[in-house]
């Protein structure tokens, strides 16, 4: 009798524990990519301190790996790479721009646009008004009402450089028709306006 | 019989294909006598363009469009007008560029890349591009057009352009389009439509109200 009530109550744990689990990767938002296999356009200003230049930023999956190609708006490319598991692979870059920082500043703030780390849901842990992922660089993201990614924001404590990104939508479309990434402390700004999926 | 059928149907598609394929030239001379006279008799140019990007990781082209206008010696303002507002201006000595109502200006003469961005187009849309000592030019034609095919000489320019192919209209020698083409095998294609030579343009045309 007593070892049946204790198997009845493993029981309930275990799908207890299952539906808490399954329900929890219901709620957890994929990366917005991963709801258009064509890619995305979105028309992008970049801004350092007085200087902006705009182009058309082509963002796309590529098996595990996102691809993002810069193309100015007389055609040509200006850059073209890869990010997978938070590092930049280039395909394409513009003299000046091969040295290892900058590798690394980018593969950062396109990781948070691109909301590149839901895609692993091990990492995620679910907190107040959002989610906090482990890795490289903690991120903590906000959602909105409807769960989809309102803000996302670097967390770690001893870099200089925080990036935070925000996503705004226009309808109930899980991708956002406008990001805007921003850093403290230092004067560089990306924003985007969807123009083609 | 059937082999006279298989003629029949296949011989028109076989013009078809020869008629707009591509060969040598036969009159280079002629064709860059014609070019010249184009090019000295021509004031001002004005025309509606499409530009379509083909990137080879998306399955449809980047289309946009807008208006060109060109006015001798070396005014130039190419403005997209859709899907997004984006000009820029050219006129020898500055490039500005308008983006949504943001202006930005630039001294040509500082930068290397923007004087020959702004020589490559001003030539282009001129047809001047053929005294282009920078590239390797080879020529072809069909039945309607002249396609001169620039190859880029300098490193800098090589590594972002393959080839640049501008392709002229027999009958006027005005520049139909213009295809330029990365190593990755990704290109643009601007075509021209509605060109209107030696109109009317006010030199207010080339600046940012």
């Amino acid at each position: 009798m007593v070892l049946n009530k204790r198997f009845l109550f493993l029981s309930i744990l275990y799908i207890l524990i299952v539906a808490q689990a399954s329900a929890q990767d219901d709620e957890l938002p994929k990366p917005y990519i991963n709801h258009a296999d064509n890619g995305l356009i979105y028309n992008t200003v970049f801004t350092y301190r007085e200087h902006s230049f705009s182009g058309l930023m082509v963002v796309k999956k590529e098996g595990e790996a996102y691809r993002v190609v810069l193309l100015s708006k007389l055609g040509p490319s200006i850059m073209d790479f890869l990010i997978a598991d938070g590092k930049l692979t280039w395909n394409k870059v513009p003299k000046g721009m091969e040295r290892a920082v900058i590798r690394r500043i980018m593969a950062k703030d396109f990781s948070i646009m691109l909301l590149t780390d839901l895609q692993n849901p091990e990492k995620v842990k679910e907190k107040k008004n959002g989610y906090k992922i482990k890795g490289d660089n903690t991120i903590k993201i906000k959602l909105t009402a409807d769960n989809k990614v309102r803000e996302a924001e670097t967390k770690n404590n001893f870099t200089f450089l925080k990036t935070y990104a925000s996503f705004f939508y226009t309808n109930s479309d899980p991708i956002p028709d406008e990001i805007c990434v921003n850093h403290r402390y230092i004067k560089m700004k990306m924003e985007m306006k969807l123009l083609d999926r | 019989m059937s082999k006279l059928l298989i003629y029949v149907l296949v011989f028109p598609f076989m013009l078809l294909f020869q008629n707009d394929s591509f060969e040598t030239m036969k009159d280079i001379p002629a064709f860059k006598k014609g070019i010249n006279r184009m090019a000295t008799n021509t004031n001002t140019i004005q025309a509606s363009f499409n530009q379509n990007k083909y990137l080879n990781i998306l399955s449809n082209s980047v289309e946009s469009s807008g208006t060109m206008h060109f006015k001798k010696p070396d005014l130039l303002k190419w403005s997209y007008t859709n899907p997004y507002n984006y000009a820029i201006l050219l006129n020898g000595e500055e490039i500005k560029i308008n983006d949504e109502g943001k202006v930005n200006s630039f001294e040509i003469r500082n930068s290397k890349i923007f004087k020959e961005l702004n020589d490559l187009i001003i030539n282009s849309v001129q047809g001047n591009v053929l005294q282009e000592e920078r590239f390797d030019i080879s020529y072809l034609e069909n039945n309607k057009l002249y396609l001169a095919r620039l190859s880029p000489k300098e490193e800098q320019l090589k590594s972002y352009i393959k080839q640049i192919d501008v392709y002229f209209e027999k009958s006027d020698y005005t520049v139909n389009k213009i295809q330029l083409f990365e190593h990755e095998g990704d290109y643009t294609l601007i075509t021209f439509h509605n060109k209107k030579i030696n109109s009317s343009i006010p030199d207010s045309e080339f600046s940012f109200q």
